[in-house]
């Protein structure tokens, strides 16, 4: 009983501290569309985000392409823009997107790097993007801000820990 | 003709594919195309028959996005290209090609687009996804062929709007021209008209309804028709339900099956999974077929499967033969 009780207790201390660890490494992520766009002309909602990243939302209210842009399926960002948004990890989307090809529809185009996506979001009509907040610039605005516990802001929330 | 079709695609392939080496900041109407593809090839050692391998379809996906609301897809099938026997040994006497889909999308609101032209009636999950490399096994489960018109030449309205946490998706339907051309064993279909409505979410659900003419047994039809996916940790459980009356509201026939993909990671085949199906069709003024499928599927990578499957069951059903098949297909 004894050994039991002490296996739980070491048990639990080695989780928790990866749990909240897993919560630190979180970020406050962007959403953004580029600088030049009026934001009430997309007349988006949190809530459309993910039939954009499904791609079942093809285009905006005045008929333009939405072109929504993914880091790469390892991107620590990625992965927590996908979890937040789509409910799984971009591995569990195989299927889904292996369905979508067959209907012909192609998933979110990717790139490497956060600056690669500044730079589709600011030089491509249509697009949007994700990025860690820290990392924005006059290139983009910002629609939506997608904080570590998955909440989705409509307002610009504190940015202190980028200044570490 | 075949070899000149065959250049003619190539050709056509290599055209929409090459970009231009130099920058052009204008984008031409071409860069809007998209082609792929997809390809399975199997054993079957049949009961009481002898066994049979083929190439059984290679097909080509197009598509045309444009910087405009407008959108194209097509799909061109070829079917059984190659085939083999111990008595016929390799031949191709039953390679033809076939449309499968052909149709343009236009956008008219976010929630709102029009569809036109030949494409899947979508009706059943498997039918939409049907692809070989999209589905576990090498066989079709009876119900998602032997009730409904698999394909629709018509007009259809379809969009998609959040709802609690996920996607509400409609789609609404009508067909507009019969099917011109009858394949061997394909039943025919006349007025067919529908609607379905699916949700995504963690798990996906729908349901259909369906009313159409079948020529064979010259009656008329309405369908109500069930599906679902989901995730109970980590293996994957579909099934489908199909209930069809006639116009004097008695039974005009049913379907089901219910099918399971076990991954065997556990026990060391990581990428392998298990598979069990099992399924049932009844057919107007036809014996109850009934089928159930053991197998094994290789998922060598995420568009490539290697399926093993065992099916047995009642009824002769050329679409679902009773056996050993194995089959490899891939997307390209």
């Amino acid at each position: 009983m004894y050994r039991r009780f002490l296996f739980l207790i070491v048990a639990s201390a080695m989780i928790l501290p990866s749990l909240s660890l897993a919560k630190e490494n979180q970020t406050i992520i962007a959403v953004v569309v580029s600088s030049q766009q009026k934001a009430s002309e997309l007349n988006l909602s949190a809530k459309n985000l993910n039939l954009i990243y499904w791609r079942k939302q093809l285009f905006w209210p005045q008929g333009i392409q939405i072109k929504p842009v993914n880091l790469n399926a390892k991107n620590a960002v990625r992965i927590q823009f996908s979890e937040a948004v789509l409910g799984g990890s971009p591995e569990t989307q195989i299927d889904y997107w292996n369905g979508q090809y067959f209907n012909g529809i192609l998933p979110p185009y990717s790139v490497n790097s956060e600056e690669a996506v500044l730079r589709y979001v600011s030089n491509t009509k249509g697009a949007i993007g994700y990025v860690n907040a820290c990392n924005l610039d006059e290139r983009v605005q910002s629609l939506f801000w997608l904080m570590p516990g998955g909440e989705i802001l409509k307002s610009k929330p504190s940015l202190q820990s980028c200044e570490k | 003709m075949k070899k000149f079709i065959i250049i003619f695609t190539s050709l056509a392939s290599l055209l929409c594919l090459c970009k231009h080496v130099f920058a052009d900041d204008t984008p031409s109407w071409l860069d809007g195309f998209n082609i792929g593809g997809y390809s399975s090839a199997g054993l079957t050692l049949e009961r009481d028959q002898e066994a049979q391998a083929a190439l059984n379809e290679v097909s080509l996906l197009v598509t045309w996005n444009g910087d405009s609301r407008l959108s194209f897809f097509g799909e061109l099938e070829l079917e059984n290209p190659l085939s083999w026997n111990d008595e016929r040994q390799f031949h191709d006497q039953e390679s033809r090609f076939d449309l499968e889909r052909l149709y343009l999308d236009y956008n008219i609101t976010e929630k709102v687009n029009f569809r036109g032209g030949r494409f899947l009636t979508p009706n059943s999950r498997w039918n939409l996804l049907h692809a070989p490399p999209l589905v576990w096994t090498s066989t079709r489960p009876l119900a998602t062929s032997r009730l409904f018109p698999e394909g629709t030449n018509g007009v259809m309205v379809f969009g998609a709007t959040p709802f609690m946490n996920g996607a509400f998706e409609y789609k609404i339907f009508a067909e507009l021209l019969e099917d011109q051309q009858q394949d061997g064993d394909e039943l025919a279909f006349e007025h067919v008209k529908g609607a379905r409505f699916s949700y995504k979410n963690q798990s996906d659900i729908g349901i259909s309804i369906l009313s159409f003419r079948e020529k064979g047994i010259d009656n008329s039809y309405r369908m109500l028709g069930l599906d679902f996916i989901t995730h109970i940790k980590q293996v994957e459980v579909s099934g489908e339900f199909f209930q069809r009356f006639d116009i004097r509201n008695k039974d005009g026939g049913s379907g089901a099956y219910l099918q399971s993909a076990v991954p065997l990671k556990p026990i060391g085949f990581n990428n392998w999974y298990w598979i069990t199906r099992v399924e049932t069709l009844q057919r107007p003024d036809e014996a109850t077929a009934e089928r159930w499928l053991v197998g094994a599927t290789w998922r060598i990578k995420p568009t490539q499967l290697l399926k093993f499957e065992f099916t047995g069951g009642s009824g002769d059903q050329p679409e679902s033969p009773r056996g050993f098949l194995t089959s490899f297909a891939l997307f390209f």
